[in-house]
């Protein structure tokens, strides 16, 4: 039986990565079905879709990447999709991994499946990584599950979680996100993956940006996942 | 000095809030960041009125008459606050809002023309 995977590629304003990244998977990897959000970008990369004729779903105002995210999800809910992966559109992520996720996810029956840098290899301790760890460390204390790169943007979905986070209107592809579906009894596994650096364009992600973003993220999985309503 | 009663009564108050954003979040009516906003006032408002010689100390320090007042000026600083933060984001949701419907006018304007061809 063939699984029916979709990759859902949240895009911001990525017209230098955009065509590279997506070309490679159209080549290389045409086993998979691919649909690119287009996160309101003030760029040209609504233009490049269009002109290269990619499978795109359009925003006209930038949403930030949980909408994008949950726009690719119910896409993928909609045409009767088994697993969706979260693929970024700046070639971070590395297409040659994707189908080790999937043969996990359907040997090991796990709901969620991540893209883990550090399964095998061991996690630096960088001022980058420290987050990771507090994050790390609080799902574990929350779960009892350890996810050793809970911040990796490279998740594969399977219809159980899809629908569990459908409910949520505020679930993004976070870590909190994460935890609160463990405790409501999705299974979680990692699969090591090697991920580039960026090449081109700028991320998101400034100092303060990424403190605020550790803030949030152990408040909300250290008290808020427990005040939400829980699953049957 | 911090009367008992004001002290039951900010107490109360505090669980009270606590307990009806918990509701709300559960409605999906409240999300994540405005929890954190809630939570910290209801816990300042709870340590107030557990501690109230922290109250007092503040007081002094700061040279307000009344510890009362001093409980009302951190109510006000909380809610000074946030509603500079919701006017942020106001804002924003008008801005995006109209650029949507400005978007979708002009699409469906295009739409009929093409129709008509």
């Amino acid at each position: 039986m063939k699984e029916k995977l979709l990759l859902v590629i949240p895009a911001y304003n990525e017209e230098e990565n955009l065509v590279r990244v997506v070309d490679d998977l159209m080549i290389n990897y045409p086993e998979y079905d691919y649909v690119i959000v287009n996160d309101g970008s003030s760029d040209r990369t609504r233009e490049l879709c269009i002109g290269h004729h990619y499978r795109y779903i359009d925003y006209p105002i930038n949403l930030g990447l949980t909408s994008a995210f949950r726009g690719g999800m119910y896409y993928g809910m909609e045409h009767g999709y088994d697993y969706i992966l979260q693929y970024d559109g700046d070639g971070q992520h590395d297409p040659s991994y994707i189908k080790d996720l999937l043969e996990c996810a359907v040997e090991n029956r796990a709901n969620i499946i991540v893209g883990s840098r550090f399964v095998q290899k061991r996690k630096p301790f960088s001022a980058r990584m420290f987050g990771s760890r507090i994050i790390t460390n609080c799902i574990a204390l929350t779960t009892g599950r350890r996810i050793k790169d809970p911040t990796s943007g490279m998740r594969m979905y399977d219809r159980r979680a899809m629908d569990l986070i459908a409910k949520q209107k505020d679930f993004g592809p976070e870590p909190d996100t994460l935890a609160y579906l463990i405790r409501n009894g999705l299974e979680v596994a990692e699969v090591q993956v090697e991920m580039k650096e960026r090449i081109a364009g700028t991320s998101y992600l400034t100092l303060t940006n990424s403190i605020r973003y550790m803030l949030h993220m152990c408040f909300s999985i250290l008290v808020v996942g427990f005040l939400r309503k829980k699953e049957r | 000095m911090l009367s008992l009663t004001l002290r039951i009564l900010l107490v109360l108050m505090s669980i009270l809030t606590f307990i009806y954003m918990i509701r709300k979040l559960r409605k999906e009516q409240l999300q994540t960041l405005d929890m954190l906003f809630w939570t910290l006032f209801a816990m300042t408002i709870l340590i107030m009125s557990l501690f109230p010689e922290f109250v007092v100390a503040c007081t002094d320090y700061i040279g307000v008459q009344s510890s009362v007042n001093f409980v009302y000026l951190v109510i006000f600083f909380f809610l000074i606050i946030r509603i500079f933060l919701l006017n942020v984001r106001v804002s924003k949701l008008e801005t995006k809002l109209n650029e949507y419907v400005i978007n979708m006018a002009v699409k469906s304007c295009d739409e009929k023309e093409h129709k008509n061809e």
